[in-house]
C-alpha cells in the first residue's frame, strides 16, 4: 500500500495567530520531511476559510502546489480535493496541465463539488443544491477529463454550468496518457459514476466497514461503461482531527467533536478505535493508496513517527516502497 | 531604473515541439539566471492559447509563476498581467496572498482586463465590449484590492458583475501591509483611474514619444483623488517578439510583423528605434523600470548579454548577484 501525506495547510485552524511566512516554511519543512521519510505523496485540498471560528490561516491550496512541486521533487503532488464549482472547467485544465508539467507528470487532481455553503457564499460563487452541484462537477470532469487527454482533440461543450468552445489545450500533460484525475466522496449516483469513467483514482471518505457495499456499486458503475474496476486504484485517509484510540501525539492539533466530521456518524465517530486498527482494516480491503492527515504536524515532526509505528503494527512498511516515482 | 526580465512561456510559439517538462526546465534556468544576472524582477503574463497556434504549448502564469517563486529566492515576482476576466476575483485574492506568502512579499500583481476574444471564447468566459470588460476589472480591483491589505477588517461587496460577503481573506498578505498591485494599458479615463486608485505600479505601454503626455495625465488622475503621484510607480516594456532594428540574438525566436500588431497597441513597427535607443528615452523621461521581454531565450542565453549590452550602451548597469542554490 502506498501511502501519501496530507499536510497541514490551515483549514483546521492549525496556523491561528501565525506568521503566513513562518507557517509556509513549516509547510514546507513537513513536506521535505515526508519526502525523506518514504511517504510517496503529499497532498494538499481546497479551503478558502478555515472550519472553525476566527481568521485563521487557510491558504491556497493550487498555489502551495504550485511552490512545493520544485521544493519537493520526487514524490506525487496531489490535490484531495480542489472546489470545481470555484473556478473555470478550462482553466483548471489548464493550471493541471502546467502543474503536471512542472513536476514532471507528478500530479493528481482532485476535483470535488463543495460542501461548506459559507465559502461559497463568502467568495462570490453560487451554491445550487447537492445535485445541481453534482450536476456542474460533471460538466467540469468532461472538461478537464477532456483537455488533458494527449489523444484529445479540440472539442466544444455547451453545458448547464459550463462552456468551452473549440477549445486546445496544449500542452495536455507530461503523464501519458494525461493527467492523473481523483474524485472523492461515496455517493451512488454521481461520485462513483465519475469514478467509473473520468478517474485514475476513487477516494471513499467512508468507515471501513462502509467499504464493500460500495465496491459492489462501483463494480457496477464500471460495468455499465465495461471499464475494469481494477484500473481504478483505491484512496482512503486518516483525518488529522478524528481522535483515534491511545494516540499519543496531538502537537496542540484541535479535534472535532463526533458531530463536527462533515460526513461520517457521530456515534461511529465517538465510538473509533485505534489508527493501526483502520490502517490495518484498509489494507485488508485492498485498498492501494492511503492519504493520511496526521494531528499537529504543524508543531512537531513526532505525529509523523507515531503515525509509521501505526503503519508497522498494521502490517503496512511503506519503507519498502521506492521514494521516487515513476513519470 | 528597475529592469525586470519576462521568462518565455509559450505566447510567442516558443516551446513549438518541446516537451512540457523540458520546457518548465528552461525555463526555470532562465529565471535562476536572470536572478543571478541582477535583474531586479521575473515577470509571466496570462494567455491561454499561443498567439499563433492553439496548438503550441503556453503555461498557465499563476501556477508558473508560483513555481519560479519558490525556486529563486531573491527577486520580485511580477505579473505582467493577470486576465481577470478569466477569474473570480475574490479567488484571485486568495491565490495572491498565498503567492505572496510563498515569495515573503515579492509578489506584484498586475491585473489586467483580457483582448483577445479567442480565449474568452475557448475557455467558456463572456467578452463584453471593452468598456464592461473595464467595467468588470474595476469591480475586481475593489475585492482584490480590500482583501490584500494586512488590515481591512472582512467586507461586503455587491458589484453588478462580481460580489463577496462577509469576506475573510487569511493570510492577507505574505507579511507588508499589502500585496502590491498593478496594471497594465493606455487608457486615459479607466485604466489611468484605477491605477491611481489602487496601484502601486502601472505598465504603460505606450512608444516613448507618447510617454511624457501619457504621465501628464496620469498625475491628474491622482491628484483627483489627492494621491501623491511619485508613490504611483511607471514601467515600460520591450516586447521579446518585436523586430527593433539591429538586434542579432535572437534564437528561433518568431518575430512579429506590422499585421502580428493587436488593435489596442499604438505602435509603428517602421519608426521602431533600436532598443538601446528606446531605453535611453525612457532613462531621459525617468521612467522607473522597464521590463524587458528578449527573443529566443529558449534556444540562448546569448540575448541577455545583448540586452545587457543595450542597457549598458544606455547608461543603466545589471549588478550580478552570486548564484542561489
Amino acid at each position: 500500500m502506498k501511502v501519501g501525506l496530507v499536510l497541514p495547510q490551515g483549514y483546521f485552524n492549525e496556523f491561528e495567530g501565525w506568521e503566513p511566512v513562518l507557517a509556509w516554511s513549516r509547510i514546507v519543512e513537513v513536506a521535505q520531511t515526508a519526502e525523506r521519510l518514504g511517504f510517496e505523496s503529499i497532498w494538499t485540498g481546497e479551503h478558502a476559510l478555515s472550519k472553525w471560528e476566527g481568521e485563521s490561516i487557510a491558504f491556497d491550496c493550487w498555489a502551495l502546489s504550485s511552490g512545493l512541486a520544485p521544493l519537493v521533487p520526487r514524490v506525487g503532488i496531489g490535490l484531495i480535493v480542489m472546489n470545481a464549482t470555484f473556478h473555470n472547467g478550462a482553466m483548471i485544465a489548464k493550471a493541471a496541465s502546467t502543474l503536471d508539467a512542472v513536476s514532471g507528470g507528478r500530479l493528481t487532481l482532485g476535483l470535488g463539488a463543495g460542501f461548506k455553503e459559507n465559502e461559497a457564499v463568502a467568495y462570490g460563487h453560487p451554491y445550487p443544491p447537492l445535485n445541481d452541484r453534482m450536476e456542474w462537477l460533471s460538466e467540469q470532469f468532461e472538461i478537464i477529463w477532456r483537455a488533458t487527454r494527449q489523444s484529445e482533440p479540440p472539442f466544444s461543450i455547451a453545458g448547464t454550468y459550463a462552456r468551452v468552445d473549440g477549445l486546445a489545450n496544449s500542452p495536455r500533460s507530461a503523464r501519458v496518457p494525461g493527467v492523473k484525475l481523483l474524485i472523492g466522496g461515496h455517493g451512488r449516483k454521481y461520485t462513483l459514476r465519475l469514478a467509473a469513467r473520468y478517474c485514475d483514482e476513487l477516494n471513499l471518505n467512508v468507515f471501513p466497514d462502509e467499504v464493500p457495499e460500495l465496491l459492489d456499486v462501483f463494480a457496477e458503475r464500471c460495468a455499465e461503461i465495461g471499464r475494469d474496476p481494477a484500473t481504478v486504484e483505491l484512496n482512503c485517509g486518516t483525518n488529522q482531527i478524528m481522535r483515534y484510540r491511545n494516540m499519543k501525539v496531538t502537537g496542540g492539533q484541535r479535534f472535532a467533536e463526533p458531530h463536527e466530521l462533515a460526513y461520517q456518524d457521530p456515534a461511529k465517530v465517538a465510538a473509533v478505535g485505534t489508527r493501526a486498527e483502520e490502517l490495518a482494516a484498509w489494507s485488508e480491503l485492498g485498498f492501494h493508496r492511503i492519504t493520511a492527515g496526521i494531528p499537529g504536524l504543524h508543531n512537531t515532526d513526532e505525529g509523523l513517527y507515531e503515525f509509521i509505528d501505526d503503519c508497522r503494527t498494521a502490517g503496512i512498511d511503506f519503507f519498502d516502497q521506492p521514494s521516487v516515482v515513476a513519470t | 531604473m528597475k529592469i525586470g526580465l519576462l521568462l518565455p512561456q509559450g505566447y510567442f510559439s516558443e516551446f513549438a515541439g518541446w516537451s512540457p517538462v523540458a520546457a518548465w526546465e528552461r525555463i526555470l534556468e532562465i529565471a535562476q539566471l536572470g536572478e543571478r544576472l541582477g535583474f531586479d524582477s521575473l515577470w509571466t503574463g496570462e494567455h491561454v492559447l499561443a498567439k499563433w497556434d492553439p496548438e503550441h504549448p503556453v503555461f498557465d502564469c499563476v501556477t508558473l509563476h508560483t513555481a519560479v517563486a519558490a525556486a529563486v529566492p531573491r527577486v520580485d515576482i511580477g505579473f505582467g498581467v493577470i486576465n481577470s476576466t478569466l477569474r473570480n476575483p475574490a479567488m484571485t485574492a486568495k491565490m495572491a496572498s498565498t503567492l505572496d506568502t510563498i515569495s515573503d512579499g515579492r509578489l506584484i500583481l498586475g491585473l489586467g482586463c483580457g483582448f483577445k476574444p479567442s480565449e474568452a471564447d475557448a475557455f467558456g468566459v463572456a467578452f463584453p465590449d471593452m468598456k464592461e470588460r473595464l467595467a468588470i476589472l474595476g469591480e475586481h480591483f475593489e475585492i482584490i484590492s480590500r482583501m490584500t491589505r494586512r488590515d481591512d477588517p472582512p467586507f461586503t461587496f455587491e458589484g453588478a458583475r462580481a460580489r463577496v460577503q462577509d469576506v475573510v481573506n487569511a493570510p492577507r498578505t505574505g507579511g507588508g501591509d499589502h500585496v502590491r498591485l498593478a496594471i497594465g494599458g493606455h487608457g486615459p479615463n479607466v485604466t489611468f483611474r484605477l491605477a491611481a486608485k489602487y496601484c502601486d505600479e502601472i505598465n504603460i505601454d505606450l512608444p516613448a514619444e507618447s510617454m511624457a503626455e501619457a504621465r501628464v495625465v496620469l498625475t491628474d488622475r491622482c491628484a483627483e483623488i489627492g494621491r501623491d503621484p511619485a508613490t504611483l510607480r511607471v514601467v515600460a516594456g520591450t516586447n521579446p517578439a518585436w523586430p527593433y532594428p539591429g538586434l542579432k540574438a535572437i534564437g528561433k525566436q518568431r518575430l512579429m510583423r506590422k499585421e502580428d500588431l493587436p488593435a489596442i497597441m499604438p505602435y509603428d513597427f517602421d519608426a521602431l528605434l533600436p532598443r538601446a535607443d528606446e531605453f535611453a528615452q525612457w532613462v531621459e523621461l525617468g521612467i522607473d523600470g522597464v521590463i524587458c521581454g528578449v527573443p529566443g531565450l529558449v534556444d540562448t542565453a546569448e540575448g541577455l548579454y545583448e540586452l545587457i549590452d543595450d542597457l549598458r550602451t544606455a547608461g543603466i548597469e545589471l549588478t550580478p548577484t552570486a548564484a542561489t542554490a
